[in-house]
């Protein structure tokens, strides 16, 4: 334990300082524990504290708690990563309000090339599918890839890393003891084994809606782009990507559908001026990525299916049906009237295709191109 | 002075003989009822006593006792007034004992003498006709329902004057003999010919009446699930004989034929409510009745917002669709009713039903959407072989002037499969694909080698159960037979697979 780790989580704790300002009053103090030592007199000569912040930091009851804060964060096995460590992101260093420590269940590299993936938690098929494509491919270039591990798209670019051993990590808005939500504890196992889970909230601290958009400053901060998936009109990654702007990051955006909720947001974002991408080699120009590697012989970047010569081992049936698909997600009835296949064959013309891995099913029995 | 005269009682839908004996003695004038009876049975004797002397006989002021044994059972209902009117005449020797002990009377009695219907006739007549009794005697109402026996003679009465003279051999009552209803109306004014589109579910709904499979449907609210299911009833199979008895016996115990009907020839299709209890549903009370799931024997039961239902109930679905049969047990008696029955249900795909409906937004949060479906998952979701998505329809097709196919134009495919199946069950006690053991799933479901590839692919690649493998294995023996193939082939196979859309992780 580094000796003055008890100042930091302490300093971190202290509710009603703005961050900003206690990254100010870093400024003038050098280190928590100058500031933990610090009496009224000193700390009202500095100017920028308020009487309720002085009597917040001289309190005895954030004193008291920290103890027992540490206690958790052995005892759960948690890793406090203070602004001034070397293990801090630089990244997120330079942002204006960077969180004075770092909850950390995995590895943290200071120096990292991140990626934020980010999108709506009621996600379409299309985003779960993209999400996680695009993330496996930057995956490939290690690149990591940085969300928020929330449903749907934050979810699946988790999943799209994981699914290539690719390093993601996950910035939470609750203590890295609790599971949010419940049913990705699998996940976030897994993203603790290949790269890490974040929070600036101590263990034991619930997941509350206003810890979200303080969250994602994270997310962004630590990257040098976010790429928003899908996101509807009030879809908290637009927040994310307007935090994104501030911090000086650049925003991309995939395009979609013009009627799908879905797409609304991120369509918005294109025509503001969000850098429009179509596949992971978008981002990667404009990372100048290519100056450094020779990618060509890693993956082919542009390989969606949508030209007729990728399906010439099909069957006559099959290229029928893949071909309207190619124009728009149908459901089976509407395949059936538009082709003069049988029922029954026409299920086991769409099984073939989907065990092919072309297309696939989405609720609701509407099947799409799988991309 | 002593007689008898034979009834019958019912245990469940079997009936057995219950033997009226009548003794009337000197002492004080007095009348009682031993051996079980309920308070209708208790209540007999003032409708006896009226019905006698209405009927222009002498009621004896003297000490009767009736017993009616085996004295060790319940016994309910009013059906023992005829037979106890019968006893006490013979007794006094207004008619033959003789006459008494060859024939089976069951009836209950007006005050003026003339008979009312009762329930279970039909069980009852089985049973008399087993214990080798020639002759049976039923009201009016209730001659068709026992003319269904063969081998006894069934005579109707309208009042026990008749049956009197009858005995007397002043008149010489005739019996009555079975007419099939032939000209029985099957045509239904639902029709699938109205149902615009659903193509899929159609076919689905056909698979499934033609093998007897457990059925579900998930779509958002309005896009016609309930209006699919309804005209289930004109598509399933004819019954035949035997099956027809064992739906009319289970009918006639519930008392719900209606008057002068003879045999139930229409398949049941029950749609109860989401509000029924447990025992309204599989069955119970003081002395069991047959629940709703009995009901639907060799039926259709249908299950609207399934997952609407309580908890409980849905959990005593499971073993009587499993069995075929509900053991029901109360402190009066143990009762096992049969239920082979074809559930069909509908649900939403969440609480507000727009789910997956691209015109309107669902209301829900993602948990809610979850845990709604989620409530289905598991035991229950395992005995449902089929599991189809129902598309809200574009206003098009619902204006769409091509012709639909009819419900009579898909029974009669339904029926042919259905004989196959029959011929290929003949010694195995059961009569559809659906109710296949896993050793005949084994013997009659045999895969050559590409379809044994194609469903090993599909569940490593669509994360299907394991327990799935004998359903689908099923369904695709049903879709063989429709088109009366030998073996099943891998566009079969392909289809039933298509039909377990909840084991491929949708709703995640």
């Amino acid at each position: 334990m580094e000796p003055d780790l008890k100042e930091w989580v302490w300093y971190a704790n202290l509710k009603g300082i703005a961050t900003r300002k206690k990254v100010e009053l870093l400024r003038i103090f050098d280190s928590p524990v100058q500031i933990y030592n610090a009496d009224n007199i000193a700390l009202s000569k500095t100017g920028i504290l308020s009487k309720e912040n002085i009597s917040a930091i001289l309190s005895k009851e954030y004193r008291d708690s920290v103890d027992k804060t540490i206690e958790e964060i052995y005892m759960k096995h948690i890793q406090v990563i203070p602004l001034n460590s070397s293990l801090y992101p630089n990244m997120l260093k330079n942002i204006s309000d960077p969180p004075i420590c770092l909850y950390v269940k995995g590895k943290l590299y200071a120096d990292e090339l991140s990626i934020a993936v980010v999108g709506s938690r009621r996600a379409s098929g299309y985003g779960v599918s993209l999400a996680k494509k695009i993330s496996s491919e930057l995956s490939k270039f290690n690149i990591c890839i940085v969300s928020g591990m929330a449903r749907g798209i934050d979810s699946s670019a988790h999943m799209g890393a994981l699914s290539v051993n690719g390093r993601t990590i996950a910035v939470l808005g609750c203590g890295l003891d609790i599971v949010y939500p419940g049913e990705n504890k699998k996940l976030m196992d897994q993203i603790i084994e290949n790269g890490a889970v974040i929070s600036e909230y101590p263990p034991g601290v619930e997941p509350k809606p206003h810890h979200f958009p303080v969250r994602n400053r994270i997310v962004s901060g630590m990257s040098v782009g976010v790429l928003v998936v899908e996101a509807g009109v009030k879809s908290g990654s637009l927040i994310t990507a307007q935090l994104a702007l501030e911090q000086g990051r650049d925003v991309y955006a995939l395009p979609g559908n013009v009627i799908s909720i879905n797409s609304q947001g991120t369509n918005k974002l294109i025509q503001d001026g969000a850098k429009l991408v179509l596949n992971a080699q978008d981002i990667l120009d404009e990372l100048n990525w290519f100056s450094l590697f020779d990618t060509k012989n890693v993956i082919d970047l542009n390989s969606y299916r949508n030209n007729r010569e990728t399906f010439n081992d099909l069957d006559r049936d099959e290229q029928e049906v893949v071909e309207l698909l190619l124009i728009e997600s149908l459901q089976i009835d509407e395949i059936y009237k538009k082709l003069s296949i049988e029922m029954p064959l026409l299920h086991s013309v769409l099984l073939s295709l989907e065990m092919k891995g072309i297309i696939k099913r989405d609720p609701g029995g509407i099947y799409r191109i799988e991309v | 002075m002593l007689s008898r005269a034979n009834s019958c009682g019912l245990l469940g839908i079997n009936g057995y003989m219950v033997c009226v004996e009548t003794d009337i003695s000197k002492g004080i004038p007095a009348f009682d009822i031993v051996g079980l009876g309920d308070v209708a049975v208790k209540e007999a004797k003032e409708r006896v006593r009226a019905a006698i002397r209405n009927s222009g006989f002498e009621f004896p002021s003297r000490r009767i006792t009736i017993n009616l044994a085996p004295a060790d059972l319940k016994k309910e209902g009013t059906s023992y007034d005829l037979p106890i009117a019968s006893a006490i005449l013979a007794a006094m020797g207004v008619i033959s004992c003789d006459m008494l002990s060859k024939s089976v009377l069951l009836g209950e009695l007006s005050l003026d003498g003339s008979l009312r219907p009762v329930y279970g006739v039909l069980p009852k007549c089985i049973a008399a006709k087993e214990m080798g009794f020639d002759t049976i005697f039923t009201p009016l109402e209730n001659a068709q329902e026992a003319s269904v026996v063969k081998g006894i003679k069934v005579i109707p009465v309208k009042n026990l004057t008749q049956l009197v003279m009858h005995f007397r051999g002043d008149i010489s009552l005739s019996h009555v003999e079975y007419e099939p209803n032939n000209e029985e109306d099957f045509s239904d004014e639902h029709d699938f010919s109205d149902v615009k589109g659903q193509k899929h579910v159609k076919r689905a709904l056909e698979v499934a009446a033609a093998g007897g499979h457990n059925l579900l449907m998930i779509g958002s609210a309005g896009c016609g699930k309930t209006m699919l299911a309804r005209r289930m009833p004109s598509i399933l199979p004819d019954m035949t004989f035997d099956e027809a008895i064992e739906v009319t016996k289970i009918y006639s115990v519930a008392g719900l034929l209606p008057p002068d009907s003879s045999l139930v020839r229409r398949r049941p299709f029950r749609a109860p409510h989401h509000t029924i209890s447990p025992i309204a549903l599989i069955g119970g009370g003081r002395v069991p009745k047959p629940g709703e799931i009995s009901l639907a024997h060799q039926g259709v039961l249908f299950l609207d917002e399934l997952p609407e239902f309580g908890n409980n109930t849905l959990e005593v679905l499971r073993q009587p669709l499993e069995d075929g049969f509900v053991h029901i047990s109360r402190i009066n008696a143990s009762i096992t009713y049969p239920c082979n029955t074809m559930l069909v249900a509908a649900a939403n795909p969440c609480k507000c039903g727009f789910y997956l409906d691209d015109s309107r937004e669902c209301t829900c949060t993602q948990r809610e959407v979850k845990n709604y479906l989620g409530r289905l998952t598991g035991p229950l979701l395992d005995r449902i072989d089929i599991q189809v998505d129902v598309p809200s329809l574009k206003y098009s097709e619902l204006n769409s002037e091509t012709p639909e196919e009819s419900s009579i134009t898909i029974r009669d495919r339904v029926n042919k499969a259905r004989e196959i199946q029959r011929k290929r069950f003949l010694h195995a006690k059961i009569h559809c694909n659906a109710q296949m053991s896993s050793p005949l799933v084994r013997k009659y479901c045999h895969l050559g080698k590409e379809e044994s590839q194609l469903l090993r692919g599909a569940f490593l690649s669509l994360g299907l159960t394991a327990r799935s493998h004998n359903r689908i294995l099923k369904v695709a023996r049903t879709i063989a037979d429709l088109e009366n193939a030998e073996n099943i082939n891998a566009v079969h196979l392909s289809e039933a697979i298509q039909y377990r859309m909840l084991d491929r992780d949708l709703f995640r």
